[in-house]
């Protein structure tokens, strides 16, 4: 491209920018009043009582060209009610890929609360690479300051964006900015924020032939389309947006706020079918020698094609460790080259999928890559709403089977159950539809607490407490060990019965090899004596078992769950379902009479479940439970029963066995 | 035949060195070869800084969490990075050279929010081919320009997360220039010689043992080998780097004083001004948390503080004491340091840990400000083992040193339960020294009674009675009344003792373990003590057995005292502390003097209601 070319795309660029300010100043002239008279009528501190700021608007227009680049502009009006609110605003920062998007702060003026407008030089915008930690891919941000402000002052700011979250591919100047799925367009758009917002505007034209698929999810917004030359406009508009009161554990906002998904893309098939050649094309799983005679080494003795794929996906969970570093263009959604990876023996989730793919496919496997969310639900109009990468392969079975090298390093498992019921697509060359992970048994995910001891007449308890675990309730366990180096151990584990006992003298520690956990799942052995354990009085004795108390409380994620909330307005979720079973025998002395034994409980149900309850037996008091926590996500009328379950198991901690002896 | 008994020797003896290693290392996750810190002074000012490390790595957590990669802060403006060379041997010996792509400049996460810092920068170095017992080899320097440092000065803790092998730590000076140093919790003298233009002290260590991973350990590392050095013995010279830039001018804007005055009107006690104007830096200035010697020791003025509303520790100082000054306080600021490792030979500005401010107060004394919290009880009563090194432009710094911090809490209860049952009574508070919030006080009147758990207070402002707030101690008297004091369990009332929030239990040490191998520290000497009397309705009785239990030992005292006469009972709950560091041999004493504070059964009191 010569000079006067690039020029020519500069004035073409400035021509876009100009244009959309005009349309920008356009939209806001709907507000009669001067942007003065806009910060004084928005209310303050007393009107949106226990909020930091004040969003008096918030307006985005989009335009989108024929290659599916498009120019952005955003305008917002942001109105400080206390000093929380004017430290954040205190800068203003915009973050961007250089490979694939241009940032500009075009205007930022700030109205005081005294009257006067002071307009801040945007020339001063500082521009450099952005902080980070574990993926280095050359991310930047554009900052200005803003400077000191106080309660009822208001900063007004007007930024345009072009291009695209990722980059594939870059020839010159601007086409750098176009997507990698050429001549298409998502966007999502947040209709709420962590602050009230008096109005917000969105507004997006499009190429008459790429007409928008669009749903607005989780409330209503005032939505209007019209054709303006070439272009289709959608507009969406809603007013006096107040943020969500969160709910402890509940799903991800976005999930449950008012979200705008638009997309140009007709269907998931099409996505499905661009993943598979955007890797295909780049040649990401081409084994070399050195990497097939790794997988040779490593599949050495396999006893079956389940044997042979759990070893590939733990190589790679466990020996490619999560750290990014850029492969320059096509970052982001390309997956690394396997060759790359297995030299840098490093990578983020999609290096690490890609790795296991080479893998597996230098084993002779299918394999393919699959994109996913962690964290929240994708829904169905096909937008980009991508966090994560795996690994499917399909088996003799026929089917196509998830794995996750990045989730389960160290877990007995090789797609994690931490992302049951999540969303994903896979990139396979026949296309695929957006498909949901499977719940996972709570079988797989057990706990099981067996106690054994005797109360002696003083009150001490001695005996011996065991702890094991599978799958995700394993991963868990063994996080004790994960986290520290070898001297913390003894410590860690000896502190789990100090928490509740400070005054237990620990006489021994076991446990199973915490890295060999493909061969052994894990367990945990204590032996004990605490010394007033019960409280003895004259010829009464109290006390509560071990495992009915809080023992090993921080492997049950249930009992994380504060259960004063007697309904719930939205979803939640647990880390992973789960069974709990307890089960603990004390030899007492002789006794004469019962005073209180806590009557068993039984909460049946088929999301959550407890049945559990004392026996005495032969001058052995026995406390057994189970708890079983069906899923990860549950819905809002899950909680009753998940609720009942978890009181129950609580239940036990606070009503202590009383005898006379 | 004596050949073969030696080499049958050298075998056996390389087996068991060879096995002492391993078994050590089996501990750790990974271990240095060899460590090398090189810090050289060039004649014409300039400064390097060296960093060689060759580091084998023994676990997964070595290379998933712990050194994946290495972090380099340096300002470009003022200093270049060189790195020299980064590889990896790969444990079948094979050599991976950090690709291109390894090296990541980014703007250090502290600098984040910080516009004035914008021009720092982190350099990553993502270590790639790394597994299990590979080695790591690093070679970077940093050269400083001239006049960016007073001196060239260190502050180098001689131990690692890791053991080291070869630790060896240089420093190179200009012939003939003398060079200040101190070794703490070590022995030895440099092995001094002379390259060329410099004379080099290099100070070297081998088999270094890791840091302990305990808790509590005494001072942050203040029990480890530090080598602190400094081509300045002069502190004052080297001090007046920082107070002689305009920022120790303490020039206040038209705005900023008019601000002020809005502030203090109406207000005629000075501390209260004090703290009116110390709640405005903390609250309504953004705290930028930048490493004073990352900043290169640089100050921007309070006006230019004020303008972009925020910091640095050093530089919301300086606004807060100019703020201050304006107010007709007496201010100044104060930097803080661990006074373990003060030696006025040896002059340096390493060593600044924080900043606050000292203002002198008729009523009030001496008062440390923080400048990033609203300290409620005055900075020198609960920074233990700290001196604030007080700045003022063209004086001697003066060292205050905090002393051995003290606490001391009473709550004295006369409570009569009904037969409803309900609970009403007195409770008295006393507090001293470092648990005592006066400055808290003046900003919540409710701060002492909040302290106080079992909401047996409650809310009406008219419960209080007497109220004694002294310089250094404040005794408060409340009404109580609770008309649920018990949490019913069949025909068992529980009656949980209140506490106060802010003594012992605010430390969080819950849980001692039984082995340790390092003294362990707490925040402060403590006497804390609870005494309640509870007349108790005919009908209910006590369960919790009528007990003392009392202990004296070597790292202090115990007492758990239950009475019951004439339907009353009286409980004595206190514990007391001999000193405030516990050395490995003290340290049983004090998980028994602990255990016994902790446990559930010495918290409550049961009671049992006839039917």
């Amino acid at each position: 491209m010569n000079r006067i070319q690039i020029l020519n795309a500069n004035l073409k660029n400035m021509k876009y920018s100009l244009l959309l300010l005009v349309q920008f100043i356009f939209i806001n002239s709907f507000y009669a009043q001067s942007t003065s008279d806009l910060v004084k009528k928005a209310g303050d501190a007393t009107a949106y009582p226990g909020h930091d700021q004040l969003i008096i608007f918030d307006s985005t227009s989009v335009d989108m060209q024929e290659t599916g680049l498009t120019y952005v502009l955003n305008h917002t009006l942001t109105k400080v009610l206390n000093s929380h609110g004017a430290n954040d605003l205190g800068v203003v920062k915009f973050g961007y890929d250089p490979l694939s998007a241009f940032v500009e702060i075009k205007k930022a003026v700030v109205y005081k609360s005294d009257g006067r407008v002071v307009e801040i030089n945007v020339q001063k915008t500082l521009d450099y690479p952005a902080p980070a930690r574990a993926i280095y891919w050359g991310a930047r941000e554009k900052m200005l300051e803003i400077g000191h402000l106080e309660s009822g002052d208001a900063v007004e700011v007007t930024m345009f964006r072009k291009g695209f979250t990722y980059a594939l591919l870059a020839a010159g100047d601007d086409d750098k900015y176009i997507p990698p799925m050429k001549g298409q367009f998502y966007d999502i758009v947040e209709f709420f924020s962590g602050y009230p917002i008096k109005s917000k505007v969105y507004r997006v034209s499009v190429p008459k032939d790429k007409p928008l698929q669009y749903q607005f999810y989780n409330g209503e917004a005032q939505s209007s389309c019209w054709f303006e030359k070439d272009k289709i406009v959608y507009s969406f508009s809603k007013k006096d947006i107040l943020p969500i009161k969160a709910e402890p554990r509940m799903v991800a906002m976005v999930d449950v706020a008012p979200k705008l998904l638009v997309s140009t893309t007709g269907d998931w098939n099409s996505k499905s079918t661009w993943f598979y050649n955007v890797n295909e094309d780049f040649g990401s799983f081409i084994a070399d020698k050195e990497i097939k005679d790794k997988v040779a080494e490593i599949l050495k003795g396999a006893s079956s094609e389940m044997d042979s794929v759990s070893r590939l996906t733990h190589w790679c969970a466990d020996e490619i460790r999560y750290s990014g570093i850029s492969m320059g263009c096509g970052e982001g959604f390309t997956l690394h080259k396997g060759t790359m990876t297995f030299t840098d023996r490093c990578g983020v989730c999609k290096d690490k999928a890609g790795m296991l793919i080479t893998m597996l496919r230098a084993a002779g496997f299918q394999s393919y890559p699959a994109m996913t969310m962690a964290g929240s639900r994708i829904d169905y109009i096909p937008a980009d709403q991508f966090n994560h990468c795996v690994t499917i392969v399909k088996l003799r079975d026929g089917k196509y089977h998830l794995l996750d090298p990045t989730w389960v390093p160290f877990v007995r498992e090789l797609w994690s159950s931490a992302e049951q019921q999540q969303q994903y697509l896979m990139g396979v060359p026949e296309g695929a539809d957006l498909d949901t992970s499977p719940i996972s048994a709570p079988e797989n995910h057990y706990i099981k607490i067996d106690g054994i001891a005797e109360l002696k007449p003083d009150g001490t308890l001695a005996g011996r407490i065991t702890l094991a675990g599978e799958g995700q309730s394993d991963a868990s366990i063994r996080g004790l060990f994960k986290f520290t180096n070898k001297t913390g151990w003894y410590q860690n584990v000896e502190k789990e019965l100090l928490k509740m006992w400070p005054q237990a003298k620990v006489s021994l520690v076991k446990y199973s090899d915490p890295f060999d956990y493909q061969n052994y799942n894990i367990w945990i052995a204590i032996d004990y004596t605490i010394p007033e354990f019960a409280l003895v009085s004259g010829n009464t004795m109290m006390f509560t078992p071990l495992s009915a108390g809080e023992i090993f409380k921080n492997f049950q994620g249930q009992l994380a769950f504060e259960t004063g909330q007697k309904e719930r307005k939205y979803a939640f979720r647990d880390r992973c379902s789960r069974k709990v079973e307890v089960n603990e025998s004390i030899r007492m002395p002789e006794i004469k009479k019962v005073v209180r034994m806590p009557e068993a409980i039984d909460k049946p149900g088929s999301a959550a479940s407890y049945k559990g309850g004392y026996s005495v037996s032969n001058g052995t008091v026995i406390f057994s439970g189970t708890s079983v926590f069906s899923k990860r996500q549950y819905e809002a009328g899950d909680w009753p029963e998940f609720r009942a379950a978890v009181e129950a198991q609580n239940r036990f901690s606070e009503m202590p066995v009383i005898i006379e002896l | 035949m004596r050949t073969k008994n030696l080499i049958i020797f050298l075998f056996f003896a390389a087996t068991f060195i060879s096995l002492q290693t391993s078994a050590q290392d089996e501990k750790y996750d990974a271990r240095y070869v060899s460590l090398t810190r090189e810090y050289t002074l060039n004649p014409d000012g300039s400064m390097d800084y060296r960093y060689i490390k060759q580091q084998k790595l023994f676990t997964y957590r070595a290379f998933h969490n712990l050194y994946g990669e290495t972090f380099i802060i340096y300002n470009p403006s003022f200093q270049k990075l060189k790195i020299n060379e980064v590889y990896t041997v790969m444990a079948d010996g094979k050599k991976v050279v950090a690709p291109e792509n390894s090296f990541n400049e980014v703007l250090p996460g502290f600098a984040a929010n910080a516009p004035a810092y914008n021009a720092l920068r982190e350099m990553v170095i993502t270590h790639t081919g790394l597994e299990r017992n590979a080695t790591i080899n690093l070679d970077y320097a940093v050269h400083t320009d001239k006049g960016s440092f007073p001196a060239l000065t260190g502050n180098e803790l001689l131990a690692e997360n890791e053991p080291v092998k070869n630790l060896e730590i240089r420093v190179r000076v200009p012939a003939g220039q003398k060079l200040n140093f101190h070794l703490f919790n070590a022995t030895g003298e440099p092995e001094k010689s002379t390259e060329e233009k410099f004379d080099v002290y290099k100070w070297k260590f081998s088999d270094v043992g890791a840091i302990s991973i305990e808790e509590a350990q005494q001072g942050i590392n203040e029990r480890y080998p530090r080598l602190i050095f400094s081509t300045s013995g002069n502190r004052e010279e080297l001090f007046s780097f920082l107070t002689s830039q305009p920022a120790f001018g303490f020039a206040v804007s038209e705005e900023m004083k008019k601000e002020v005055n809005t502030l203090i009107s109406g207000k005629s006690n000075r501390f209260d001004m004090a703290l009116k104007i110390q709640e405005m830096v903390v609250n309504e200035f953004r705290y930028y948390p930048i490493p004073l010697r990352a900043a290169l020791y640089q100050c921007r003025t309070s006006e230019q503080t004020w303008n972009s509303g925020g910091g640095t520790s050093v530089e919301k100082a300086v606004l807060l004491t100019a703020l201050l000054k304006s107010a007709g306080i007496d201010a100044c600021v104060a930097g803080m340091v661990r006074t373990a490792f003060v030696d006025d030979k040896v002059a340096t500005l390493a060593d600044i840990e924080d900043f606050a401010v000292k203002i002198e107060n008729n009523d009030r004394g001496t008062w440390f400000l923080s400048v990033t919290t609203l300290n409620a009880v005055n900075l020198d009563k609960n920074l233990p083992g700290r001196s604030f090194i007080v700045l003022q432009p063209g004086e001697k710094p003066a060292v205050v040193k905090t002393g051995s911090p003290k606490q001391m809490i009473k709550l004295i209860g006369k409570f009569i339960v009904s037969s409803d049952p309900k609970l009403t009574g007195e409770l008295s508070v006393y507090y001293e020294g470092g648990a005592y919030p006066l400055a808290g006080l003046q900003r919540d009147r409710k701060k002492m009674k909040n302290s106080i758990s079992g909401s047996l207070i409650g809310n009406d402002t008219t419960n209080l009675k007497i109220n004694k707030l002294n310089n250094e101690n404040g005794f408060q008297s409340y009404i109580v009344q609770s008309d649920k004091p018990f949490r019913k369990d069949s025909g068992f009332y529980y009656f949980t003792l209140p506490v106060s929030t802010s003594g012992i239990d605010s430390w969080g040490i819950k849980a001692l373990s039984g082995k340790r191998e390092t003294p362990y520290e707490i925040p402060s000497g403590a006497d804390e003590s609870y005494s309640y009397s509870i007349a108790l309705p005919p009908a209910f009785t006590l369960f919790t057995p009528v007990k003392k239990v009392a202990i004296d030992n070597k790292a202090g005292s115990y007492l758990w005292e239950v009475k019951v006469d004439d339907g009353k009972v009286t409980v004595r709950r206190q514990l007391k502390f001999n000193t405030r560091v516990f050395d490995v041999s003290v340290y049983p004493d004090f998980k028994i003097l602990m255990d016994y504070w902790n446990n559930s059964w010495y918290r409550q009191l049961i009671f049992v209601a006839k039917n």
